[in-house]
This record gives structure tokens, sequence and C-alpha cells, in this order.
């Protein structure tokens, strides 16, 4: 931790002159960082539509939300797409931790290479890539198209959360369990999978939050029916720029910041939990 | 209990194996394709796609204008994100956690808010222009949008968390008692800095600067909300040739040559540093 | 090898990598006895008892169970209840459920018997009310009882018991053996212990196994241990001891050797140790004295013969005893010597006193200070 109370006895300790220019700069930063979200937000309040400032305060672009079918059956389908995809991304992230933390030594390096890769290449290139692996397989673009481009996003974030639990995990539990006659499958049933629980959460929480907001990806592997919120949006910002796009925005802030919510409330509780 | 745990990798990688790897593949069959008249693509074993980048003024300039901006944005970034950085791991006390959540949420939120929110604050009538204007700083309205201000602006917004939290992680477990024994010999705070904590740093700026160039080099939509038609990036030049112009051949090369440069990047970057660095805990 | 046997090791060697770990280890372990396996870090008492309960598998040999090899069967199909050295709760059941865990695994009976058996075995530890606690909740101590209780319950062929009282405070720990030894006098079950704490080992055990670098340096009851030491190591191990490397000058009858005392030069006479090694003139020795052996007297310019010069340089009180560090004249080497009581005053820090030992009580130890080939159970 940081230096923390200055006691008179011990001005050796390094405490930086207390810069008032630091301040100012950080909460400069912060401010910036915070600009386009409360713009967001707040012009999705606002009535004027000519001046894009924040005038009146309206509900007018949200009750236009409300009936705007399309976007509302886009906003389904990516909470649908984020539970499918993650869920698979779940399923495979979660043995791949286990591959990686119970495995042998030898080649582990290239194997958490192998799985950590897709976060390494631009998203650009993995949309084009497999656009092009559609086309070979003649898997049309569309639903199945969309899950398994974004588990393969995905994955490697559901590892390396899985991975970093696992990691430290107790193995004097598994064997006592296996000790008291517990086959390895009743004890990962029973003892392992269990006190995982806590982390698989909360990588499900992070694969639906990345799919969620995935955009390139959506763009090349969507189908005219199967279109997730940020593709719609995406046009929407090409062709017509209405007001409503704030609303949205604003309700898409709202679901990932739910679910950033959700997780820091499940990672408080697994920590209390520990003692 | 080892050789059980090494089957579990099994299906993950093939997975990965057939929905990354094959493609990757493909990506670079079909940069040595040719497209036919009829808009099919033609496998073989032809460069022309690359001689093709290499003669055209419009995708050599595209790749240099995406490495300039790129830099660009890396350097912006880095001169923002270094205080914040600093005043976290050193400064801060109570307030650090509050601020370290105050970084995660503009982080966790959508690159496409964040993007169209650029296009409504820098618009001729948008927030900083009357802004501007209201205060008597300008006479009229500045063109801050559709160029690559505006384009530097929203990547440097989207970036600065990822090069927060390197140099933060950095910083956060340099040995007081260095900087102290710097203090202690005499050194002014600003020397004390300059000779002890920036150089210690440098792992942690390193890796978030590299983070920060492949991320725009890379960017796509930040580009295609923000930019210009004119002056795109890499990333917009091959989606328009497969959204587009549908030669997936020449887009599958210019995926490879982009690639090619990150891989070579990070090639460099663990031969001066080590990648293990941004995996975290094996 | 009796058919009282329930635990066999044949000539088991362990390898970790380019680390032996256990070399060559046989031992039995007879029904209903407490069987320690003693002695330092590393020495292999660990992986031997996990590879009894099945968690390491042997390079070489043979771990038997009442008469039949059980290398094929893995840890759960053992008949064997195991308590850790953390213990090895698991935190997202209640105390209750833990015990009952093993009684479900093995499906031993219906819900209900499950439940009472291991209300029962919660009662026989004496943690009647603490059913539905979980075990973060509970002491050092108590979640040691749970453990206990938790493999107790199975009425296991054997108990294995890991340093399962490291963690506890010297009071309690104390409790606990009398407790342990009372439960396993009471229920008869073949236990197997690990420790390095050798009073924990002496205290409890019927049968002491002592370990060194994987080998098996002595097995036998506690007193054999202490009175006839194999080896100059397990002299050292168990009780405090002077470890003088000597000379040998003469072999005399009825086990006795005249030596000369590496530093000093001086002659003394001792008694060879029973390890099976018989040493030859000229060899070069260690003599081993019992700290509680060593006489201290009041230095007496007259009566020399016999006795050697020295002063006390440290003491210590340890309650019952005093322990004094005497440095022995015209060397560095220092000799410990225990006496009952506290300390007299004639042998305070740098008085100048004489110490000496009956002949019987110096052991002495060839060069090779191998235990003896094939020790017998």
């Amino acid at each position: 931790m940081g230096p923390t109370m200055m006691s008179g006895a011990n001005t050796r300790r390094y405490r930086p002159r207390r810069s008032i220019a630091l301040r100012v700069v950080v909460a400069a930063v912060y401010v910036f960082l915070f600009l386009p979200i409360v713009a967001v937000v707040l012009l999705g309040f606002s009535e004027n539509i000519s001046i894009i400032a924040f005038d009146q305060f309206t509900l007018r672009w949200y009750r236009q939300l409300i009936g705007d079918e399309p976007v509302l059956s886009a906003l389904w389908f990516s909470v649908q797409l984020g539970i499918l995809s993650g869920g698979l991304a779940v399923a495979l992230g979660t043995m791949a931790a286990f591959g990686l933390v119970r495995g042998p030594m030898r080649g582990k390096a290239i194997m958490q290479t192998a799985l950590y890769s897709p976060i390494v290449v631009p998203e650009i290139i993995i949309a084009v890539a497999l656009l092009i692996l559609f086309v070979l397989l003649r898997i049309p673009r569309g639903y199945i198209a969309l899950i398994i481009g974004h588990s393969v996003l995905i994955l490697p974030y559901v590892t390396s959360i899985v991975s970093a639990r696992l990691y430290g995990f107790d193995k004097s539990l598994e064997e006592a369990s296996a000790n008291l006659g517990a086959s390895p499958i009743r004890t990962l049933w029973e003892v392992t999978l269990p006190l995982l629980l806590p982390a698989i959460i909360g990588a499900a929480l992070i694969a639906f939050k990345v799919s969620f907001d995935e955009v390139v990806g959506s763009m090349f592997w969507a189908s005219a029916r199967a279109q997730p919120l940020p593709v719609l949006v995406f046009s929407m910002l090409q062709f017509e720029l209405t007001p409503e796009v704030n609303a949205i925005g604003t309700v898409m802030l709202t679901v990932t910041l739910g679910v950033l919510g959700a997780y820091q409330l499940v990672e408080w509780r697994r920590r209390k939990a520990r003692m | 209990m080892t050789r059980n745990s090494s089957v579990a990798l099994v299906p993950p990688l093939a997975w990965l194996g057939v929905f990354f790897l094959v493609p990757m593949i493909a990506v670079f069959v079909y940069s040595l394709a040719t497209r036919t008249p009829g808009g099919d693509v033609a496998l073989g074993v032809s460069f022309q796609n690359y001689a093709r980048i290499g003669q055209s003024a419009l995708y050599l300039w595209g790749a240099l204008r995406s490495l300039w901006i790129a830099l660009e944005v890396t350097v912006a970034t880095l001169v923002v994100a270094y205080p914040v950085a600093y005043y976290l791991a050193l400064v801060a006390a109570r307030w650090r956690i509050v601020l370290f959540v105050l970084l995660i949420v503009p982080w966790w939120c959508s690159i496409l808010v964040k993007s169209f929110a650029w296009v409504a604050i820098l618009s001729e009538r948008g927030v900083l222009n009357r802004a501007l204007l209201a205060v008597g700083l300008i006479d009229h309205p500045l063109k801050l949008l559709y160029n690559e201000f505006a384009v530097v602006i929203g990547l440097v917004h989207v970036l600065i968390p990822f090069m927060v939290l390197p140099i933060y992680a950095t910083l956060e477990k340099l040995d007081r008692r260095l900087i102290e024994a710097a203090g202690n010999l005499g050194s002014s705070p600003l020397r004390a800095f300059w000779e002890v904590i920036l150089p210690l740093s440098l792992p942690g700026v390193a890796a978030g600067s590299l983070l920060t160039f492949i991320l725009s080099f890379g960017s796509y939509i930040t580009p295609a909300l923000l930019g210009s038609d004119r002056a795109q990036m890499i990333a917009n030049l091959i989606q328009s040739q497969f959204m587009e112009s549908f030669d997936w051949p020449f887009g599958a090369a210019l995926s490879m040559v982009l690639l090619a440069l990150v891989l070579a990047l990070l090639a460099a970057f663990n031969r001066l540093i080590g990648l293990d660095r941004l995996w975290g805990p094996r | 090898m009796t058919s009282d046997t329930i635990v066999e090791l044949v000539e088991v060697t362990k390898r970790f990598g380019t680390t032996l770990a256990v070399d060559n280890a046989s031992f039995a372990v007879s029904r209903g006895e407490f069987c320690t396996l003693l002695g330092p870090s590393g020495c292999g008492k660990t992986t031997l008892l996990r590879t009894i309960a099945g968690f390491e598998f042997p390079d070489s040999g043979d771990v038997r169970i009442a008469g039949k090899s059980c290398l094929d069967q893995p840890p759960h199909r053992r008949n064997l209840a195991m308590v850790f050295q953390g213990y090895a709760l698991f935190p997202h059941r209640t105390v209750l459920q833990n015990v009952m865990f093993g009684l479900r695994m093995r499906k031993m009976g219906s819900p209900s018997d499950i439940a009472s058996w291991a209300r029962s075995a919660l009662g026989m530890v004496g943690l009647e009310g603490f059913e539905d606690r979980h075990p973060q909740q509970l002491s050092g101590g108590q979640q040691q009882r749970v453990a206990l209780a938790r493999a107790l319950v199975l009425k296991p062929e054997v108990l294995l018991l890991d340093e399962p009282l490291g963690a506890l405070d010297l009071k309690l720990r104390k409790t606990m053996r009398y407790e342990l030894k009372r439960l396993q006098r009471t229920t008869g079950i073949t236990t197997i212990y690990v420790t390095h704490d050798q009073e924990e080992a002496m205290s409890m055990s019927d049968k002491v196994i002592l370990l060194n670098s994987g080998r098996i340096e002595q097995v036998g009851r506690p007193e054999e241990i202490y009175q006839a030491p194999r080896s100059a190591f397990v002299g050292d191990f168990i009780g405090e001891s002077n470890l003088v490397p000597a000379t040998i000058v003469e072999l005399m009858p009825a086990g006795r050797v005249r030596v000369r005392l590496d530093g000093t030069g001086r002659m003394a006479a001792a008694r060879l140790a029973e390890s099976g090694n018989r040493p030859s003139v000229g060899d070069a020795v260690t003599v081993l004295i019992r700290a509680e052996c060593v006489r201290l007297a009041p230095a007496d310019s007259n009566s020399t013969d016999g006795w050697f010069a020295g002063e006390v340089i440290e003491r210590s009180f340890l309650g019952a005893t005093s322990r004094l560090y005497v440095k022995a004249g015209g060397s560095d080497r220092i000799v410990i010597a225990d006496l009952i009581g506290p300390t007299p005053p004639w042998a305070q820090v740098s008085a100048k006193v004489r110490f000496s030992w009956e002949a019987d009580d110096g052991l002495v130890y060839g060069p090779g200070d191998a235990p003896a080939a094939g020790a017998p159970p």
C-alpha cells in the first residue's frame, strides 16, 4: 500500500510535495474521461435536437425507444447472445483454466499463448477471418456465426479469471474429498466446482459484457434478422442521426455498468466468505 | 491427476483451432488468391495483392497514417495517463479505491457509445464549440470533427485506462526505500522522480505503450465514426474491401499486413522486455 | 510380519525429479498400534504417509493393506481416513455436513443414519452444538477436532494423521495429544502419525519410525529408541545429546572401548552402540553422550583423573531442569549438560567446572553410521 499518514516522527517517509499541479492534471483527466459518458446521458434527456447541447428535460427519446421495435428486438437479441456465447465461453474457458493450472508444465507457455491469442490479434482481423471461414464452411451469417465468433473473443477473459482463482486453490480439499471416498468426478462436483463458483459467475458476467458491447465482429457476422444492438446503433449513426441514440447509449451503459456492479458484488461476497 | 487435467485443454484448444487458427490460415490463403471478374475467389498463389499494396499510394498512405495516428495516440495517452498512474500509486491514500473505480467505469463503457459521444461533443454545433464561443475564445466554430484530431481524441479517451494500469502496477511495486534513499542523499523531489522513479517505471510504460499502440493501430470504430472518409486507417480500409468492394483476397492481404506489423511489435517487445508481463499470474 | 499386521511397506522408493524422497523403506504396522513417522523436514515421512493414502505412487516397492497390495487402488477406494495438516475442512459446508461427507461418499447408510452417526462423532470429540457452524467460524483446535471426527466416523481400517497439531499453541497441543491418545485407545483404531516433534512422537506412540533423508534410521518403541539409538543421528535427534568425534585406541571386552577424543587428545572409556557396525582400532568414530548423563562438578585441581576441565558459558533454565553450556578446556567444543532443578551456585556463567560421564553412557558409533540392515519391525 502507498504511504498513508505522515507522522511527525516519520518525516523521512517518501511523501511527494503536495503538488497542486498534479492534482489539477489528474482531475482534468478524470473530467475528460467522464465527459462523453455524461454527455450521452444528459443528451438522452434533452429536448432540443437542432442544438447538440442540453436543453430541456424530456423523456421523449425514451418514449420513442420503448416504441421502437427494431431497437427493442436488437436489445433482446443482444441479451440472448450474451448469455449463449458467454455460457459457451465460460464452459470452454473453465476447462482451459483447469488444463493450464493443473496440467503438466511442459508446453504450458505455448498453450497459454494459444489460449490468449484472440486478445492480441486486432478485432478486425478476427472478424474478417471468421467471415471467410463461415463462407467456406457454408455457415450462414447470423445467430450461429455470432455465437461462435463471440465465444472466440470472450474465451481469453474467462480463462484468465478462472485460472487466477484456480491457481490458489487449496488442493488438500480435493485430496481430503478423495480420501473420504469421493471419486474424481464426485470431488469435482461436490468440492471443486462449488468453491470455484464465484469465479465462474464473475467470468460469466465479464463474458456477457464483452459480448454485449461487441461491435466489429458483430458487424461482420450478423444478418438482417440476427442483429445485436451495437450493430443497429452503428448503422443508425451512419445513416440517421437522431438523439434517440443517446437514449439507447444510456440503456447500454446501464446494462454494462449494472453487470460491473454485479461483478463487484460477487467479488466482495467471495472475499468476505473467505474468512 | 495431471494427465486428466491436460485432457481438459482439448475442447477449448480444439475450438480455437477450428474457429481461430484455421480462419487465420484462411486469411493467409485468401491473401494469395485473386478475385475473378465475376466476383468469385480464385485460389492460387499470387502475390499481386501484396504488390498492389506496395504500389498503391492509397494503401501505403493508409498504413503510414495508421502508424502515425497510433504513435500520436500513444504519446498523448502516455503524457495524460502517467500523472494519473503516479497519483494513484504514490500519492493517493484514502481516495485510491474510489479513483480506481472511477477509472474502471469509463473503461467498462462501450467504445461505440463513447465514440458517438465525441461526435456530439466535437460537432460544430456541439458542446465544445458552444463553450468556446460562449467564453469568447473563438469567433466561429472550429472544425473538430471528421478529421485526424477527432480520431486521436477519441482513441486517447478510450485507451487511457490501458495505459494507466500497467504503469500503476509497476509504480505500486516500487520499493519506497529506493526513493527515500534518493531523498536522503539530497535529491530534490524532481530529481528523485527523474532519476529513480521514471526509470523504474519504464517496464510499465513499455507495456502500456505497446498495448495502446497495438489497439489504436488496429482500431476500427473510432476512426469510422470520427474520422474522414478520405483519410482512413487500416481497419477501415480492410472493412471496405470486405463490405463494399467485395475484393476479399485484397482485404485478406491488407489483414495479413496488419497482422504482420502487430506480431512484429509483439516480437520486438518480447525480445526487449518479455511478453509474460502481459498475461498476469500463470 | 504377523497376521496382526495391517499396513506393510515393502522396499518403497520414491523420487521427485532427481530428489530421492524415500529410499528403500520397509516397515509394518500392527492392528491397533499407534505408530509415528518421525524425522526432520524433508526426511520423507509425509511422502510415506501420502503413499499409503494413495496420493503418491511409489517408483518401486509395494504397499499392502490387510495383506493385499493397494497400489492398484486410487485414494478414494482405500479404506483409510486422513487428517490433513491444514485440516482440509470444506468451507462451503457446515461442520455436520463435513463430518457426514465420507459417510455419504461411501454410501454407508441412510441419510438419517448418517446424520446421527455424524452427530455422535462430534459428541465424541466434544463438539456438540457446533453442527451448524461453518469451519471458518471455528478456532484452530475446534477445526482440528472436526477433521478428526470426520475421519473417525468412517471407522476406517487405518487412521492417518499428517502433523495435525502443528498449527496449535503449545498448551493446546499438549491437551490434544492426550485427547488423541485417549481416542485412539478407546476406538482401537490403527493409527499412523507423522510429526517432526520428537516429544510428541515419544509421548504418544507405541512404535516410532525415525527417518532421515528418505531412509529409515530406526524402528522401535520409544524407550528402545531413546536408550539404544542405532546411529548417531537417532541419538542426536531424540533428546539433547553431545556428539564428540574420537578415534578408537583399544577394544576391550564386554563391548567397551578406549577412545582418544579429537581436539583434546584425552582418553576416555565408552561403550559400543548396537549399530551393527563393528569398528576397529584406529577408526574415526563418534561418541554420543546424552546431556542428562554429563556429570558436572565444581572445578577441583586435585582429582582431575577422568574429569575434563571446562567453563560455563551459558545456561538455560527449563523449569524442571537446567541446561548448561560448558566450553571444554583446550578446545572450542561446547558440551551440553542437563541438571535437575535450578542452576547450582557453583555452575553460574563463567564458573570453572569439571565434567565427565560414565563409560556406559558414552555410546560409540562407527564410521559408516548406517542403520542396521533390514531393520526389523
